[in-house]
């Protein structure tokens, strides 16, 4: 039957990397927030926080070794109205083959949809690369979720 | 076993692919097929280059045994009950060279078939095919109706051979017609169709496809808790989504308590790294050991000027650098001068 090819790699750095990350996220924040209004909203900050950590996570991960982490990163300096270039391989496959050979099961193409959703930078990706993505996504957001909750533990008074 | 020899001076050369197929044994479904008999199984199959050369050698092995195994015998059955008598016979097969027809192509997917030749009357043609180092797509004359609109053009599509009509594999066939265009691969993934099942190329393909994303599934039911017990595509996904979802949620969530906890974002990370803050309370979670923040302490003394962090300016800096470590010092640089 069909021949095994490349393991699939879904290695995550470990939490300590993470954590460095958002840290250093967080105090740029602090330095950037302290120039503009310091009586910030609530859902303001919360926002920026939210978007720290993700960001950072995305960086954690191996920024631009991951479609999502680069789609992430994207997105994110989008908003800030940067630019930002990434070392792009060259696509062999174009977006619209892409979707043409995704045609498959019915059932399976509605969750692959959802899941699109999901994971950042899915829109393009085959589902079997769209699997490998969510896989090395969800160790990431597990790792990051423990950082939070140990940082927060961490912060709170006793 | 003699077929084996004959693989072995076939040199299979594909290519990277180490792991992947090396030798093509005894097929998976060897194990299970009742009716598959392991003294006449025969690899008569052309993986990689394969010049013509070697082919009467192949088919001259087997001059008494005919050269389908699985075929043949009506006793012992393959699965197709409506075999015509007139397979038997192989008197004119040439030598049982035969339909062996073996699909190679050298930059697409190769594929090889086990081959029936139908009625007699075509296996003339295909001995005769068989010989001929043409090795583009060919159209034999001799083909079932049904065949050949399955048939498609691809421009790199390796060459395949019509198998007789078959009830159960047109319904394959009609069921799989959905084309599936697998981008060029350098890595050649080497299949062989199973029995009772379509040889058609797209139908390979397709299936290939799909154990991929299976056993991409299976990966991620041992990422995602609890789900063991599930089978089935559908539910699994769902279970997936989900779990995102709640990890997303998570994440949220978290990070308003962390806004609520810490109005002014002033973390101080001398106190972190003295009170080896990022060390869970009272969870189950590994910990963190105190080395990656001991590994800091000498840098964090190299202060230089004070730069206004951005978002971008980071990532620059990190993909130059795969070196995680370099690139913590960077950031702490900047970073500490505000503490």
């Amino acid at each position: 039957m069909a021949s095994a090819y490349n393991p699939i790699y879904t290695d995550v750095p470990e939490k300590d990397v993470f954590a460095l990350h958002f840290l250093q996220t967080l105090s740029n924040l602090r330095t950037q927030n302290s120039f503009s209004s310091p009586d910030n909203k609530t859902s303001d900050r919360v926002k920026k926080i939210k978007k720290a950590a993700y960001v950072s996570m995305a960086r954690a991960a191996g920024g631009a070794n991951r479609l999502w982490s680069r789609s992430l990163l994207h997105q994110a300096a989008k908003r800030n109205n940067k630019n930002v270039r990434f070392l792009r391989r060259k696509r062999r496959v174009t977006w619209l083959m892409r979707r043409r050979s995704n045609r498959g099961d019915p059932i399976e193409d509605v969750a692959a949809e959802r899941l699109r959703n999901l994971v950042p930078g899915g829109g393009g990706m085959e589902t079997s690369k769209l699997m490998e993505e969510t896989a090395h996504y969800i160790k990431c957001l597990s790792m990051q979720v423990k950082v939070m909750q140990c940082l927060v533990d961490g912060l709170s008074p006793k | 076993m003699g077929g084996e020899s004959n693989e072995g001076e076939m040199g299979l050369n594909h290519g990277d692919d180490q792991s992947g197929i090396s030798r093509v044994g005894m097929p998976l479904y060897a194990k299970s097929d009742p009716f598959f008999s392991s003294t006449d199984w025969d690899p008569a199959v052309n993986v990689g280059g394969f010049s013509s050369s070697h082919y009467p050698s192949l088919a001259m092995d087997n001059p008494g045994m005919s050269c389908f195994p699985h075929y043949h015998q009506p006793g012992s059955g393959s699965g197709y009950h409506d075999m015509p008598a007139s397979l038997l016979p192989f008197g004119d097969c040439g030598g049982g060279g035969g339909g062996h027809f073996l699909g190679s192509d050298k930059k697409e997917e190769s594929v090889g078939r086990l081959v029936r030749a139908g009625d007699g009357h075509q296996v003339s043609d295909d001995v005769v095919l068989g010989g001929s180092s043409n090795r583009k797509r060919r159209q034999p004359e001799a083909e079932s109706q049904w065949n050949k609109k399955a048939v498609e053009e691809f421009q790199e599509e390796p060459q395949s051979q019509k198998k007789q009509k078959n009830d159960q594999s047109k319904e394959k066939m009609n069921k799989e017609s959905s084309q599936s265009e697998e981008a060029p691969k350098e890595n050649y993934i080497h299949m062989r169709a199973r029995r009772g099942q379509a040889t058609n190329s797209h139908s390979l393909a397709e299936r290939v496809r799909r154990e991929k994303i299976s056993e991409r599934m299976r990966l991620l039911q041992e990422l995602v808790p609890g789900c063991n017990k599930i089978t089935g595509k559908a539910v699994m996904l769902d279970e997936i989504i989900n779990y995102v979802q709640s990890l997303q949620q998570q994440v949220e969530f978290l990070s308003m308590k962390l806004s609520t906890v810490n109005p002014e974002l002033n973390i101080d990370i001398d106190r972190l790294l003295a009170k080896d803050l990022l060390q869970p309370r009272d969870r189950n979670t590994p910990t963190l050991g105190l080395n990656p923040f001991a590994r800091f302490q000498g840098t964090i003394p190299n202060i230089s000027t004070p730069t206004a962090p951005q978002y971008n300016s980071l990532p620059q800096a990190s993909n130059n650098s795969r070196n995680n470590t370099s690139c913590f010092c960077h950031h702490f640089k900047f970073s500490y001068t505000f503490f």
